[in-house]
């Protein structure tokens, strides 16, 4: 449908990182499969490949509060983590619907003119 | 004084959610929802309505968790912890910010309602409204056809705690109270309502306590007042217009609904499933595309849920048939990219059908009535 590819690619990896970041709350910092810091650097890479580096700075952050155990800050960046992919979301949402908006207005006025 | 109760609240709120982020949800007990309700009445009296509201829903949840009950969303759990997180602190933003206006948006406000003498109404359309063990309902949308409210859109919000049942359409056949009349008597008829509360900000309308509400239905069925929605009926330039003036929040769910939509000659061309074999832990998406008079792209998303399953299964059939639908009365959505409509209403033939609605069984009155007896 009318979604492009890197817009549907950007939707599904923020869905990735919300799961992790998901788990982490649900199990409990002490729980959080550690299998999951290799995945998040799999996860920042291709967040660097769409540029999105505000999301790949909190990961970053997030993976460094890990590290050092800091419990107030794992906290903190999930927490930060999952708002701001949310805020992006919906920002994302109706930018989407207004570019599609604005290429059905060009298809429209090129179609008159032509006629 | 009320800024620096809240400010107070709001930083043991804060601290008091990342530690419940942080332990996860083993280590949760009776205590933590016994503090989340202290948390939740004073935000209340506070007037901190925003911050209340997240809390309470929190704490539904935290219960759920407790009672292991089925109806425990993790996606809801979380999307409330967040909400909670982020209130609490914004208020620690706005000390800084000293901005009144954002102030009193974060606070939120409780509908206000006032007395309406006299309305004339139109039910133009139903939506089934099912929340997992906490609430099942209907919300119905009034088109009012005089005085200043003339061509607004009123919500009348029927909910109910769950009991067990799970069809939402059966709150229609109840008895609208002190009426004579039950909500299934509202179709079809135009009717004057006096007496009703109003709160215009929300544009929602109840039943009033003293001096008591009443509702005259007009003896003879009429045809639908159409004309009074094709205000709704948005142009590409006209949508593209209302929906620059969308305001982002972070509070939000990833669905946005902003505004009402009137689609003519509409065919349903295609349909897939989103979510289905993906590894995402929610519902799958019914997605209908569709083709419309004013042509802009616009689909239809329902997420496969039992209340859903009726309007999937009438939208299939319209798709198969090919049948045009020569009017739609919807809500706009706004989800996931996709300008989308959520159909409250058909209109074929200037007769209406509310599309959701499923037929009902008379005897379920009496069960109805049992179920909710005082």
């Amino acid at each position: 449908m009318t979604i492009d590819k890197s817009a549907k690619e950007v939707l599904s990896t923020f869905d990735v990182i919300k799961i992790k970041v998901n788990e982490l709350i649900i199990n409990g910092v002490d729980n959080f499969n550690r299998d999951n810091f290799v995945d998040l650097n799999e996860l920042m890479d291709k967040l660097k490949s769409l540029r999105l580096n505000f999301i790949v700075n909190l990961l970053a952050k997030f993976s460094v509060s890990l590290k050092e155990k800091n419990k107030s800050e794992i906290a903190k960046n999930a927490l930060r983590i999952i708002s701001t992919t949310r805020m992006f979301e919906s920002i994302m949402n109706i930018e989407l619907i207004k570019k599609d908006l604005i290429n059905y207005m060009g298809r429209e006025n090129a179609e008159g003119s032509n006629q | 004084m009320q800024k620096v109760q809240i400010n107070k609240i709001s930083e043991e709120i804060e601290k008091y959610i990342e530690l419940l982020a942080y332990n996860g949800l083993n280590l949760i007990s009776k205590e933590n929802v016994r503090q989340i309700e202290f948390f939740l009445q004073n935000a209340s009296q506070v007037e901190a309505y925003r911050l209340a509201t997240s809390l309470r829903y929190l704490n539904v949840e935290l219960e759920r968790f407790l009672q292991q009950s089925t109806a425990f969303n993790t996606e809801r759990y979380i999307f409330f912890l967040c909400n909670c997180w982020l209130l609490s602190r914004s208020f620690k933003f706005l000390k800084d910010t000293k901005d009144e206006a954002f102030y009193h948006k974060l606070i939120g406000q409780a509908p206000q309602f006032q007395l309406i003498e006299d309305l004339k109404l139109r039910l133009g359309g139903i939506e089934k409204i099912f929340l997992e063990g906490a609430i099942f309902g209907v919300i119905l949308y009034f088109i009012s056809l005089m005085g200043k409210t003339k061509g607004k859109i009123l919500k009348w919000n029927i909910f109910q705690p769950s009991k067990g049942i799970i069809n939402p359409d059966v709150l229609l056949t109840l008895e609208i109270p002190q009426q004579g009349i039950s909500f299934k008597d509202l179709f079809d008829k135009t009717f004057n309502a006096f007496k009703l509360s109003y709160s215009e900000k929300d544009e929602l309308i109840a039943l009033n306590e003293e001096p008591k509400s009443k509702i005259v239905l007009q003896e003879k069925k009429d045809y639908f007042p159409l004309k009074t929605l094709e205000r709704y009926d948005y142009d590409v330039k006209g949508l593209y217009s209302k929906i620059s003036t969308f305001e982002y929040t972070p509070f939000d769910l990833p669905t946005s609904a902003f505004d009402y939509i009137l689609v003519k000659n509409l065919e349903i061309v295609d349909s897939e499933v989103e979510g289905e074999k993906e590894n995402i832990k929610s519902s799958p998406v019914y997605i209908f595309k569709l083709n419309h008079k004013r042509g802009y792209p616009l689909y239809i998303r329902l997420q496969d849920k039992h209340v859903n399953q009726g309007l999937i299964e009438k939208l299939m059939n319209y798709k198969n048939n090919r049948k045009i639908i020569e009017n739609l009365f919807g809500r706009l959505v706004l989800e996931r990219g996709q300008l989308s409509i959520f159909p409250l209403c058909v209109i074929n033939e200037n007769i209406e059908e509310f599309i959701s609605v499923s037929e009902v069984q008379k005897d379920y009155r009496e069960i109805m009535k049992t179920l909710y007896k005082k």
